[in-house]
């Protein structure tokens, strides 16, 4: 086997190549694990639906695609809307009732959540492979490397969508709310500010977000209801990478867990490609134990 | 502090799922077997192949009122055999007649519920539903039709059907179900010969008759006298690649495989048999079930310019595969195995991607029985018939033949089995059970054309 595992020559147009698929994975994979670090810095609790949220928004935007015939740009703007509502219903069913509860109670219910959702989806689609068969997407080439139209608006999306909220915690009323919750709740609330107002809000940015992941890795691959738990994966070790609660951590954490994981199956087998991700996890805590950009303390995770 | 270590512990718990998942999914291996057998055993079989074929859905009649037969044959059993019963039909109902029906009536009568349950356990959700809901289709037609034409001596066929999403934990509950509450004495399934081999001990042990559509690991021999599987188990796909590489005239080539049973299986014996023809392998690639990101592995693969490269592989990993090399500008020609030639691969991959792919495929689509098999699937599903359902249309039917003969218990079914397999063929082929209760089988080559899986003009 070995004889042929390891190729002899990386030229730089595969190191290119390599590359940018790794900037493709993390852009889905930043795209999910935002959501989940707001989610978790605003209540400090680990979203384990989050995964299956994305699923629900792929399928939503399959379904406006290929049986209401909408446009795909309007049908994954309507997916992203439709998967807030979701989200928000979701923390208004699940996790509110829970809130005050010791924090393993709403991560139980969230493994929960990802379960009726799967299962819903499975009911109502089948649990056959779908596929949003685009036209018109074959790929064009960047001096070496052939990016396709889908891998392109994976990247554009995730940076677009990362400035967009870096504006929106940082410029607006509502992300100062959210950071003021992350902060505290109880604090932020003794300041008069409508904290269920504002985890709700966190719920339907994360969820739009991840809808935008799961429509785009369908788009770029295929969608079966099954999909969510990667995703879970992937972007829970981007967040942990990156500082659990930290936004910006996750979308580091993201970058560099996709292109490790592409770069590191040329020189390993694929058999070990998601021990890459936990592997580089694993190192990062034994010296930083809450993450690149975590903060050392418990409760003072911050989204920014 | 604490969250740390709560983090900690989920990705503990993270890890162990991953791995779980890792090493516990498909293997089914859908292998034909020797291509020489292949051309013998069908000719050796035509005659009799004729005559059973309609007989599958005729016995039941004929224990009962042969002359009653001839009436429901022309409006009912046309569905299933339509070309077998047209040009056959008197040769059926003679030969069975004498020989069997008797037989069957003594037994059938023994004991007569009102209703002869049939137990099913396939991945009807998962990574493996492709699969699976196909096996449930072609059970499906097969029920329609033994009810439809009188059932098993009058009596009915119910199957009842049960998920494993691929896991051997979930197929042992689900066999247990089946076994303690259902009380049936025979089930049908799984497809992934890794789950197969799960329930197998168990179904040994409650004595309960396990008949497999499509599990074909070699291990499975082993199993114990209860286990049959209507699909060959060899390691012939390997040799018969060979025969692809050298009808395309190549002697250098790449292969990429899936990392579990089944695909390491055919990759070494692909690898024995192509480097003892003197071949040379530019490379040997494997990558994970159940990802979705395969473009490092395409581009080694690709580095080494393979004008042909072999693929062993599932129908979910195949797409999005042959999907990223297009966008990745790989161009080969691509050989499969048998569980790819499917008609999702097209619809998922997208047509321009899989145009002239060569893919192997278990059975063959020319013969009578399985055009009027097609038909009937045609008629009921409205779509071609999906992967190996002709495979599971052929087990329920051997299964309700047994308990026609041996009656409703598990050895008599069990004994049963081998004896109407004997001169059973069906849409995928003759069905004569080794004495490990295993089929034979052979392939025929395909090629994607317009979107289409066709046959490959060599």
């Amino acid at each position: 086997m070995l004889r042929y595992a390891v190729s002899g020559r990386t030229s730089v147009s595969i190191f290119a190549q390599l590359l940018v698929n790794g900037l493709i994975a993390g852009g889905t994979y930043a795209l999910a694990a935002v959501g989940y670090s707001m989610v978790y810095g605003a209540l400090k609790f680990i979203n384990f639906a989050h995964g299956s949220v994305a699923m629900v928004g792929a399928y939503t935007a399959f379904v406006l695609v290929a049986f209401l015939k909408l446009p795909v740009i309007v049908a994954f703007l309507a997916a992203m809307a439709l998967t807030a509502v979701l989200g928000v219903f979701v923390e208004r069913v699940a996790y509110r009732p829970l809130r005050r509860a010791p924090k393993l109670a709403s991560l139980t219910t969230a493994i929960a959540v990802s379960f009726v959702l799967d299962a819903s989806v499975m009911i109502l689609m089948g649990a056959d492979i779908r596929t949003f068969s685009l036209t018109g997407m074959s790929s064009f080439q960047l001096g070496p490397v052939f990016v396709t139209p889908v891998q392109a608006a994976i990247v554009a999306t995730s940076l677009v969508f990362m400035v967009a909220l870096y504006w929106l915690l940082t410029r607006t009323k509502l992300g100062k709310a959210i950071r003021a919750v992350a902060d505290g709740v109880n604090l932020a609330e003794i300041s008069g500010i409508n904290t269920n107002l504002v985890i709700s809000s966190v719920f339907a940015i994360g969820s739009a977000l991840a809808a935008a992941a799961g429509a785009l890795i369908g788009m770029d691959t295929n969608l079966q209801p099954t999909m969510g738990f990667i995703i879970t994966v992937k972007a829970f070790a981007a967040v942990v990478l990156g500082g659990l609660g930290n936004v910006w951590g996750a979308v580091v954490g993201a970058f560099v867990i996709g292109i490790a994981e592409n770069l590191g199956v040329w020189y390993i087998p694929p058999v070990w490609k998601d021990s890459i991700a936990y592997g580089i996890l694993i190192l990062v805590l034994f010296f930083r134990p809450a993450g690149i950009f975590g903060k050392k303390e418990e409760g003072q995770a911050t989204v920014l | 502090m604490k969250t740390r270590v709560l983090a900690l512990l989920v990705i503990l718990a993270l890890l162990v799922t991953v791995a779980a998942q890792c090493s516990a999914p498909a293997t089914e291996a859908p292998k034909a077997t020797e291509a020489p057998k292949a051309t013998e055993a069908p000719k050796a079989t035509e005659a009799p192949a004729a005559t059973e074929a309609p007989k599958a859905t005729e016995a039941p009649k004929a224990t009962e009122a042969p002359a009653a037969t001839e009436a429901p044959k022309a409006t009912e059993a046309p569905k299933a055999t339509e070309a077998p019963a047209a040009t056959e039909a008197p040769k059926a109902t003679e030969a069975p007649k004498a020989t069997e029906a008797p037989a069957a009536t003594e037994a059938a009568k023994a004991d007569k519920p009102a209703v002869y349950k049939v137990g099913f356990v396939n991945h009807l959700t998962g990574d493996g539903a492709v699969y699976g809901q196909s096996m449930k289709n072609g059970t499906e037609l097969a029920v329609d039709i033994i009810n439809a034409t009188g059932g098993i001596g009058g009596v009915p066929v119910e199957v009842i059907y049960e998920d494993d999403r691929l896991v051997a934990a979930d197929a042992q509950t689900a066999f247990l179900k089946l076994v303690e509450s259902d009380k049936v004495p025979v089930i049908l399934g799984s497809s992934s010969s890794t789950v197969s081999l799960s329930i197998c001990p168990k179904a040994q042990e409650k004595k309960v008759v396990q008949v497999s559509q499509v599990s074909t690991a070699p291990s499975l021999k082993d199993c114990g006298k209860y286990f049959f599987s209507v699909m060959a188990s060899d390691t012939a796909q390997g040799p018969e690649w060979v025969k692809v590489a050298e009808a395309l005239g190549v002697k250098e080539a790449a292969v990429m495989y899936i990392n579990n049973d089944y695909g390491i299986g055919v990759k070494d014996t692909f690898v024995a048999a192509f480097e003892k023809a003197g071949g040379k392998l530019l490379i040997v690639q494997p990558f994970e079930l159940g990802a979705k990101d395969f473009r490092t592995e395409i581009l080694k693969v690709k580095d080494t310019n393979p004008k042909v490269t072999f693929i062993v592989d599932h129908v979910p990993e195949a797409s999005i595969i042959f999907k990223q090399s297009a966008e990745l500008g790989f161009k080969t020609q691509w050989v499969t195995d048998v569980s790819i030639v499917a008609a999702e691969v097209p619809e998922l991959a997208g047509k321009e991607a899989v145009e002239g792919i060569i893919g192997l495929r278990a059975g063959s689509s020319q013969t009578p029985e399985y055009k009027a098999f097609r038909d009937a699937f045609m008629k009921k599903f409205n779509k071609e018939p999906t992967i190996w359902a002709d495979f599971a249309y052929d087990a329920m039917m051997l299964v309700a033949k047994a308990i026609e003969k041996g009656g409703y218990t598990s050895d008599g079914i069990q004994k049963a089995l081998f004896e109407v397999a004997e001169t059973y063929v069906g849409p995928s082929g003759a069905k004569k059970f080794d004495e490990y209760g295993i089929s034979q089988g052979s392939y025929e080559w395909m090629t994607i054309k317009d979107g289409q899986w066709v046959l490959y003009e060599k």
